[in-house]
């Protein structure tokens, strides 16, 4: 069952928070620093980006000496894609199209989503996510989002 | 402050708890909390920061009450979904289900869910009988506390909650400085320099704590979930006659109870250690004084009893620590902390004295909310058994939608909802590599608390790292720290020796 690969979890983790930590540390360089006495901005994030590193750097040796180690679990690429589509769409739509469109749009995209769920599935549901929307935000909250809008 | 002070102010917490606006807020947290506690895939900590929004327009502490109430609602919904589903929505309940699914393959579900009632019940009122008589003492403790000391505290709560959850602990301190630079971003307090914003106008107010959980518990978990995990719906049928335990149940379920609350107790004032961990412990401790062992795991009502009394004792146990030091004990409790904060209230050694109403308010909430809890719960199980059988693949989508809209409204701030996207990808990303992600709240609410008091230290200290261990108070908790991370390593070389059989019951938790 155990996949063998050189690119494991801890391997590609410790890698990544290798580059998180040289990153933070270089971006951090442009803040002031300052010293113990009189830290400046920069000081805490620098101190972090270097912890970083070194977990980093200590979860690479330990990866050697870790017998369960496997290569990472990749998320299904239609679902993960269409459920973060969702979320975006609802931003697009938020500003260019209002509430009614957003709604639909996040629920009946990220509903595809699902392999099991079909056309039909998906536009029945962001229907009634729609009207539910409507109703309870929109005229019973009173939230400041207009139904339809087009932008500025 | 003495304990009739306590007593009387405990008094006083049940006059604010039982007012009819914060009581009326105490309901309809339980009653949401449950409602979306109980679906599937949504524990506790999606369900109070979808809700969170909500806080920000009714005053403090009714706002606390709700919150506090969704939490117990949807702690105990989650009990549903763990007893009649075997799905643990809130990772302590992977050990309720342990027991609590095999009695509902043997029909006794009801009885199942009504201990979980009982023992929740019971464990809470121990849980603030212990807080009247620990408050204040902590009260007196506390006012003695400088920013050294609240540095070297959350210190230690940050490596305890980093290292006590699941997995490796280097990757749960990994993951607590990721969430301590997450609360980096944006305007530094002291100096008014823009970090980590990159020009992004948005991003100078910091990120957003709701969107950051919803994305790192909700949109992350589906990603990870999605057309991969089979999530099934249950068929079990529980009426309201089927929750009443028989006499011998409860008869069975008494011992366990009580020491289920001890062991919770014990681990609530302890900050860092989560919930998770006390419940497998109270589980792992009845199985070895059980007489027969071979019942666990088959349906033995003990092994529901206990571990839910610990976790609820813990919880309740655990506000202490929360309200009066500034430690939250694990994600759930960083999220209350953190809306203290939006809310304006400092959590800190004068929490207690200076906004009363609120802590003491709380305190009787606890046991308001329960009752409510059993009052609402009896009638509606089978609406919840019925929630139950709502199919993933319709639910996700709304709670995508539900997502997007609760950020939205915090702030109406369309820009909060890319960070949800955003945050879902840097979870996926972090489970994908196995990463525990709940130590990321802890230290994004932490993060700005702690920076703050490291510099007043060094300041007040001209710069001498020495002042943490030259302060008595302050070098018990380095020492507590070094303790720990010593044990890790300790018991990480004794694992490298002998690779066979480090499979102990507490690796089992998820975070």
């Amino acid at each position: 069952m155990q996949k063998r690969t050189p690119y494991t979890k801890d391997r590609l983790g410790a890698a990544l928070l290798m580059l998180m930590g040289i990153g933070v540390v270089a971006e951090g360089q442009s803040y002031n620093i300052g010293n113990l006495t009189r830290m400046g901005p920069g000081y805490f994030p620098v101190v972090l980006g270097i912890i970083l590193m070194a977990i980093g750097a200590m979860l690479l040796v330990t990866s050697w000496k870790e017998k369960g180690d496997e290569a990472p679990e990749i998320p299904d690429l239609r679902g993960s894609v269409l459920i973060l589509l969702g979320v975006v769409s609802f931003v697009v739509l938020g500003h260019y199209g209002g509430l009614v469109p957003a709604t639909f749009a996040a629920t009946a995209i990220s509903a595809m989503g699902d392999r099991k769920n079909s056309w039909r599935d998906a536009v029945v549901l962001g229907a009634g996510m729609t009207v539910t929307s409507a109703l309870l935000f929109h005229w019973a909250l009173q939230m400041q989002f207009p139904l339809f809008a087009w932008g500025e | 402050m003495t304990m009739e002070q306590a007593l009387h102010d405990l008094i006083f917490g049940f006059g604010v708890a039982l007012e009819p606006s914060h009581l009326m807020w105490s309901v309809f947290g339980v009653l949401v909390g449950n409602l979306i506690g109980v679906l599937p895939g949504m524990g506790a900590l999606t369900t109070i920061s979808m809700l969170l929004p909500l806080t920000y327009v009714i005053p403090t502490v009714p706002a606390i009450l709700m919150l506090a109430g969704i939490f117990y609602g949807s702690q105990y919904g989650g009990a549903i979904g763990a007893i009649l589903l075997n799905l643990p929505s809130h990772p302590p309940h992977a050990v309720t289900c342990l027991d609590g699914y095999p009695m509902t393959l043997k029909g006794r579900g009801g009885a199942a869910l009504g201990v979980t009632m009982m023992a929740s019940f019971f464990a809470a009122s121990v849980g603030i009988i212990v807080m009247i008589f620990l408050s204040p003492l902590l009260v007196e403790v506390a006012f003695k506390f400088g920013p050294t000391e609240i540095c070297s505290i959350m210190l230690l709560g940050l490596l305890a909650g980093a290292t006590m959850s699941r997995g490796s602990p280097l990757k749960g301190v990994a993951m607590t400085t990721f969430g301590l630079l997450c609360g980096v971003i944006g305007t530094d307090v002291n100096s008014g320099a823009q970090r980590f914003v990159f020009d992004i106008t948005e991003l100078a107010d910091g990120v957003d704590l709701g969107a950051i959980c919803l994305g790192l518990f909700g949109i992350a978990d589906f990603i990870m979930t999605i057309n991969r995990v089979e999530v099934k719906a249950s068929h079990a049928e529980v009426r309201m006659r089927d929750m009443r335990p028989t006499m011998a149940e409860i008869k069975q379920s008494i011992m366990p109870m009580l020491r289920g609350t001890l062991v919770g107790t014990l681990f609530g004032a302890m900050p860092g250690t989560g919930p998770t961990i006390t419940t497998f412990i109270a589980y792992a401790l009845e199985r070895k004084i059980a007489k027969d062992p071979s019942r666990f795991g088959k349906g033995a009502i003990e092994g529901v009893a206990s571990p839910e009394a610990s976790t609820h004792a813990k919880t309740q146990v655990d506000f202490i620590p929360t309200m009066s030091l500034g430690i939250p004990g694990d994600a759930v409790m960083a999220l209350l902390l953190g809306a203290l904060v939006i809310k304006g209230v400092q959590p800190g050694p004068q929490l207690i004295t200076e906004h009363p109403d609120l802590f003491w308010g709380l305190i009787a909430s606890f046991w308001v909310g329960n009752v409510l809890l059993v009052i609402l719960n009896v009638p509606m199980i089978g609406v919840w058994v019925k929630l139950l059988q709502v199919p993933y693949r319709f639910l996700f989508p709304a709670a995508v939608f539900f997502m997007c809209i609760g950020v939205y409204s915090s702030k109406n701030s369309l820009f909060d909802v890319l960070q949800v996207a955003a945050f879902g990808v840097v979870g996926a990303i972090f489970l994908a590599l196995e990463f525990p992600i709940s130590p990321i709240v802890l230290g994004f609410v932490l993060g700005p608390m702690l920076e703050e008091n490291f510099r007043r230290a060094l300041v007040l200290s001209r710069g001498h790292l020495g002042v943490f261990i030259d302060r008595p108070i302050s070098a018990v908790f380095i020492g507590a720290c070094t303790l720990l991370l010593t044990a890790q390593i300790v018991s990480y070389l004794r694992k490298v020796k002998k690779p066979v059989g480090h499979v102990g019951s507490l690796e089992l938790s998820s975070e």
